[in-house]
């Protein structure tokens, strides 16, 4: 017998563990005695463990594809019915599976972050090497000791589990890897941050480096976060897309710490103020990446998404321990860099107003943490399980998401230091004009409630006030270059992308939250059984039921109806809403949600087959969503703006010539600390 | 080096504002930071080892404990068994507390259930043999007819204590995601291993055994 897949991955996971340590020890040792040969080593296993993880994921991904049912991982989230499109996605849908993925992602972050940093940083380089190195020996020694996916059963299986057939999508291939690579990326923003402080030099390139890095992280959460929303709305078939599940939170809350981190950022760099409020932001991310991954995996908090398995629940709550404890104990230790450089000079400036949405972003994540924490608390204080459910989110979070948003069209147009009023005034008269104008047209239309009318009128506030930012922006170039429209805007663009990539991502924003809105404000229901040929009216639509029909697959039943739906007497869409059935998991069927968008109300029916009877009426759930795809054309505006701001610039830094190839120097430049020395090193 | 000489190597370049106060009011900050902290850690450290089933609350009835985990693989050695009530199709009814200090294997499932058709010949067989041992076997039978479950029983000769559970309260308790599903409970009340699908001879000795090996160590 030849050596299984099973004992390639054990091994390859030991010693990706134990290069991880080495890793560890190499960087530290190196460091401490100046040993630039062991730096180098450290560095290049980085690369190592970036190649031997990669090579484990490849394992894994042939274990499942071979059928190898001597594996438990591969038993438990495969069987031989489902289509090798889906085993794949069986890589991650298991606890065992995605912690792999997890490390894998982090081991190539890590590799290209430390080979960077030793080019670029090399003051940092060392400190960060082994704070990235720390963490991946974290997971890896979970997925080597205590939840390996390679796991043997002491009896082959015949077929496996399988994945439930609600992740049979295509969804599954975009939203868990996401996510996953989001939760793991805000490990580098952390390393830097603590390699700043550790080396105690948190000068401008160090800050320049931690925002990179955040935005990377912020941008694949959000984006993850997205892909989630799109998934729960089209395949999951409760006619929502965001339901407050504790695990929805966890993903949620690392994302709003780096918003408002990439904002506060800002304020350090103009007016060095803000500098460990900032660090506090970054080691919230990570410690609420951790967390999150901990309450998904250890059972602690119930929830639709739970993994629950416990084994690892005790560690990652040991190493959040660690983090919260190192990381305080280091900001404690370095307050005396941190200190603020300037003050607020006004309310009425640029500082002022990040300072607010700061408070404002941190307060809808302590809201959304108490929120998502408390009955893990209650149960642990009284005994008691409580639920805490969407409408205390709803009520906390729905005010100061608004405020948010006001911010967010007022913040932009507000000078540093202070605004005069006047200036202000000319500014905002537009903007506001457009918020009183949609609002009375929209209530003058009959639009209720009142708070909705004012609502989308405050989007259309910020919508107007960016969008003149950017008119305002390219008229100025134009007055210079005398270039065409498109030619002033896509140079503005170019000239500061991470401006305007910041304003294109507000616009996002603003379309997201007319979607939330309507959504909200305007969702109408019904739940009806009709006979053949019988019709209901929802809304300004009437759909008439033509039938049922059957489709037989291999491994699949469907049984699908039709819909006509006709809006003010004319036709305009066949629905057809499915429930289907897979072989092997006939007590679960799923539904196939029928979604179709109307023009020009941009209004979303979605079409659910709950059941039907024997006389061949069938039961139907009939969701109006108005503005839904508002949603998800933020969506796609969002990433447009996170590229425009996060593409790496082009050799922007050409490095430094003539160094020594190897030598031991004092910390240069214009650093205000007394900082580490660092060590130099070449490539070889 | 100390916090106080980095403190001082700064004070010639940094236009510190506010030196000696901004420093504490951010160490009051982080302190009170840190406090909150611990006392939600701790809090979840209670939460945790509630679950675990490391420490009981005073009066919980066994099994408080929260998920149960999906899989075949092993499950962590300290998740306690929920209580099981049973309608016993001989006749009488039978609580899982009543068997503590005994190792016990809890089956789910039911007469609709293919599997558990190729699994019932495999449990009755192993019953006769492990019975003698100290194992009891439970068999849980799960959303189904009790007519129909009598039948089963039956043509399968089940004489291990078998019978409906009211409501099917324990299948929710215990987390079915299928039938058949078995769980090995150690004498302490402890889940030991957990079983999805149908169990094959060798697997259900191999954890029969280890119940068993458990027991008497």
């Amino acid at each position: 017998m030849d050596l299984g897949l099973a004992d390639a991955g054990l091994i390859a996971s030991f010693l990706a563990f134990s290069l991880a340590i080495y890793q560890l020890a190499a960087t530290i040792v190196g460091y401490r005695w100046s040993l630039p040969a062991l730096l180098r080593s450290a560095r290049n296993a980085a690369l190592g463990n970036a190649a031997l993880l990669l090579y484990l994921v490849l394992t894994l991904l042939v274990a499942l594809e071979r059928h190898d049912f001597s594996i438990a991982y591969v038993a438990e989230v495969s069987s031989r019915s489902m289509p090798w499109s889906v085993t794949v996605t069986s890589l991650w849908g298991g606890q065992p599976g995605s912690l792999l993925l997890w490390t894998c992602g982090l081991a190539v972050f890590s590799a290209v972050a430390v080979w960077r940093a030793y080019r670029d940083a090399p003051a940092l380089a060392p400190f960060a090497g082994a704070t990235l190195a720390a963490i991946q020996a974290f997971f890896l020694f979970l997925v080597t000791f205590v939840s390996s996916p390679f796991t043997r059963l002491p009896v082959p299986a015949l077929d496996g589990v399988g994945l439930n057939p609600l992740l049979w999508d295509d969804g599954m291939f975009i939203h868990p890897p996401l996510l996953l690579t989001g939760f793991m990326s805000f490990s580098l923003p952390f390393a830097f941050v603590v390699a700043g402080l550790l080396a105690g030099r948190l000068d401008r390139a160090w800050l320049a480096r931690v925002r990179r890095w955040a935005l990377v992280a912020w941008g694949i959460q959000g984006a993850g976060l997205l892909a989630g929303m799109w998934w729960a709305y089209h395949v999951l078939g409760w006619g929502g897309y965001w339901g407050w599940d504790p695990v929805e939170n966890a993903a949620l809350l690392p994302w709003l710490c780096a918003t408002a981190f990439l904002h506060s950022v800002q304020v350090q760099e103009r007016r060095g103020m803000l500098k460990a409020w900032n660090v506090a932001l970054i080691v919230a991310a990570f410690a609420l990446s951790i967390f999150g991954t901990f309450i998904v995996r250890s059972g602690i908090i119930t929830s639709v998404h739970s993994f629950a398995l416990s084994a690892v629940g005790p560690y990652f709550f040991a190493f959040l321990g660690i983090v919260l404890a190192g990381s305080l104990g280091l900001l404690l230790y370095r307050l005396p860099l941190l200190r603020s450089e300037g003050e607020f000079d006004t309310l009425l400036s640029r500082e002022s107003s990040f300072l607010v949405n700061n408070l404002l972003l941190v307060g809808i994540a302590a809201a959304t943490f108490w929120g998502t924490v408390f009955p893990a608390l209650s149960e642990a204080l009284r005994g008691a399980r409580v639920a805490v459910g969407a409408p205390f989110y709803q009520q906390v979070n729905g005010p100061l998401l608004l405020v948010v948003l006001l911010l967010m069209g007022l913040g932009p147009l507000l000078a540093w230091r202070r605004t005069s009023p006047g200036r202000l005034w000319r500014l905002l008269r537009w903007p506001l004009a457009t918020w009183a104008g949609v609002s009375l047209v929209l209530l003058a239309f009959g639009l209720r409630p009142g708070l909705a009318a004012f609502a989308f009128g405050a989007c259309a506030f910020v919508a107007v006030a960016t969008l003149l930012e950017l008119w305002h922006g390219a008229a100025v170039r134009r007055r210079s270059t005398h270039e065409a429209w498109p030619v002033a805007f896509w140079m503005l663009m170019a000239r500061d992308r991470r401006r305007y990539g910041g304003y294109i991502v507000h616009l996002a924003m603003v379309l997201i939250a007319a979607g939330a809105i309507g959504q909200a404000s305007f969702q109408q229901e019904a739940a009806t059984t009709l006979p053949r040929g019988g019709s209901v009216a929802v809304g300004r639509y009437r759909l008439t039921f033509e039938g049922l029909f059957e489709r037989r697959l291999p491994d699949l039943d469907i049984v699908l109806a039709h819909l006509r739906v006709q809006q003010d007497g004319r036709e305009i869409a066949l629905m057809e809403p499915e429930r289907r059935t897979h072989r092997g998991w006939e007590q679960q069927p799923t539904t196939g949600v029928a979604i179709h968008t109307t023009w020009p109300w941009l209004d979303d029916l979605y079409v659910l087959l709950t059941g039907w009877q024997a006389d061949g009426s069938a039961t139907f759930r009939i969701i109006v969503n108005p503005l839904v795809s508002f949603i998800w054309l933020g969506a796609l505006l969002f990433l447009a703006g996170t590229l425009i701001a996060g593409w790496p610039e082009r050799a922007r830094l050409a490095r430094p010539a003539g160094r020594p190839s190897m030598a031991v120097v004092p910390a240069r430049g214009p650093s205000l600390q007394p900082a580490a020395p660092e060590v130099v090193l070449s490539d070889a | 080096m100390s916090v106080e000489q980095h403190a001082q190597g700064m004070a010639p370049v940094a236009p510190a504002a506010l030196p000696a106060e901004a420093t504490r009011g951010g160490r009051i900050a982080i302190g009170v930071a840190g406090a909150v902290i611990v006392g939600l850690m701790l809090l979840l450290g209670v939460k945790l080892a509630l679950d675990a089933g490391w420490v009981q609350r005073a009066g919980s009835p066994a099994g408080a404990g929260g998920v149960i985990s999906n899989g075949q693989a092993a499950l962590p050695a300290f998740k306690t068994a929920p209580e099981v009530r049973l309608e016993l199709f001989s006749g009488g009814s039978l609580r899982l507390s009543d068997l503590r200090g005994r190792p016990v294997v809890v089956n789910f499932w039911a007469s609709w259930c293919p599997p558990c058709r190729d699994e019932a010949p495999v449990l009755s067989r192993l019953w006769a043999e492990y019975q003698e041992k100290g194992i009891v076997f439970l068999g849980v039978d799960t959303w189904d007819t009790e007519q129909e479950a009598r039948r089963f029983a039956a043509t399968f000769a089940i004489t291990y204590p078998a019978g409906i559970a009211k409501g099917n309260a324990a299948a929710v308790d215990y987390g079915i995601t299928g039938l058949p599903e078995t769980f090995f409970i150690d004498g302490r009340g402890t889940i030991v291993r957990k079983w999805i699908g149908p169990l094959s001879e060798p697997v259900a000795r191999r954890y029969l055994d280890e119940l068993l090996a458990a027991g008497s160590s």
